[in-house]
């Protein structure tokens, strides 16, 4: 009985240790892209993949590489209301347009398969997906001190202002 | 290819850029963290029977002890007396 967990414990260490070879490069850049900053890119890949670990014998075929890829998205869906994510390819987007950017462009997952494991319908990925792109194609990307002022909706309206009015969507979001 | 499709493929170019370099301790620092998230899920489940098994045993003593399935004393009978 020892030995059987033993040698299950070593095999499932091995196939892991294969799979994160294979894997960690495209999820790295993903959670990269999501979080705009290397570490704490690391930080949420590390915890994707202990999860997957720990779901390893209990996959039943499942491709573990959908499997990080969703826990990576759900969490980076938790954390993102209490850790902005700044910086990075996409860092006029916020947090909910990196998300469904990553899932549909990057890692190319169908716009229903989103939905679904954003919980969101498919029409409203499909209008984050146009505003993001526009909002990325509108210009070409500025030092992040600048964009913030250089925003059009902004104008008028106070720093302080836009600042609390954010504060309290992320509250709102995060109440129930 | 619609103005939309290239606007998509833009934004999928913006998105292939340089990839950063994966740290060689990922795997098993990952898999640390794993085997720990199996060992607490391990000891929340022995504890969750232990506990199980407690709170049977002591119901199993205490049913013994006040055997609530005996009919009550009847208290409505006077007591008999003067024979």
């Amino acid at each position: 009985m020892r030995e059987r967990r033993a040698a299950q414990q070593c095999r499932r260490a091995r196939e892991f240790e294969a799979f994160v070879a294979g894997a960690a490069g495209r999820l790295l850049h993903a959670a990269t892209l999501l979080t705009g900053d290397p570490a704490a890119a690391e930080r949420l890949l590390t915890a994707a993949l202990a999860r997957t670990f720990a779901a390893w014998d209990r996959l039943h075929g499942e491709d573990p590489y959908d499997r990080t890829r969703q826990e990576l998205a759900t969490r980076f869906a938790r954390t993102m209301w209490r850790r902005h994510p700044r910086g990075g390819a996409l860092a006029r987007l916020t947090p909910q347009e990196r998300l469904v950017v990553v899932l549909r462009f990057y890692e190319g997952v169908a716009e229903e398969q989103a939905a679904a494991q954003l919980g969101l319908p498919a029409e409203r990925i499909r209008a984050i997906c146009l505003r993001a792109t526009s909002t990325l194609r509108s210009r070409p990307p500025a030092p992040p001190s600048v964009s913030g002022e250089a925003h059009p909706a902004d104008a008028g309206r106070p720093t302080g202002e836009r600042r609390s009015s954010e504060e309290g969507e992320g509250h709102a979001v995060r109440a129930p | 290819m619609s103005l939309r499709d290239r606007g998509q493929d833009e934004v999928r170019r913006m998105l292939d850029g340089p990839h950063p370099l994966v740290p060689p301790d990922l795997a098993a620092r990952a898999a640390e963290r794993g085997q720990r998230i199996l060992a607490r899920r391990h000891v929340l489940r022995a504890a969750g029977w232990a506990l199980l098994v407690a709170a049977a045993a002591a119901f199993s003593v205490w049913a013994a002890a006040t055997r609530p399935w005996d009919v009550p004393p009847a208290g409505t009978t006077p007591p008999l007396e003067g024979w």
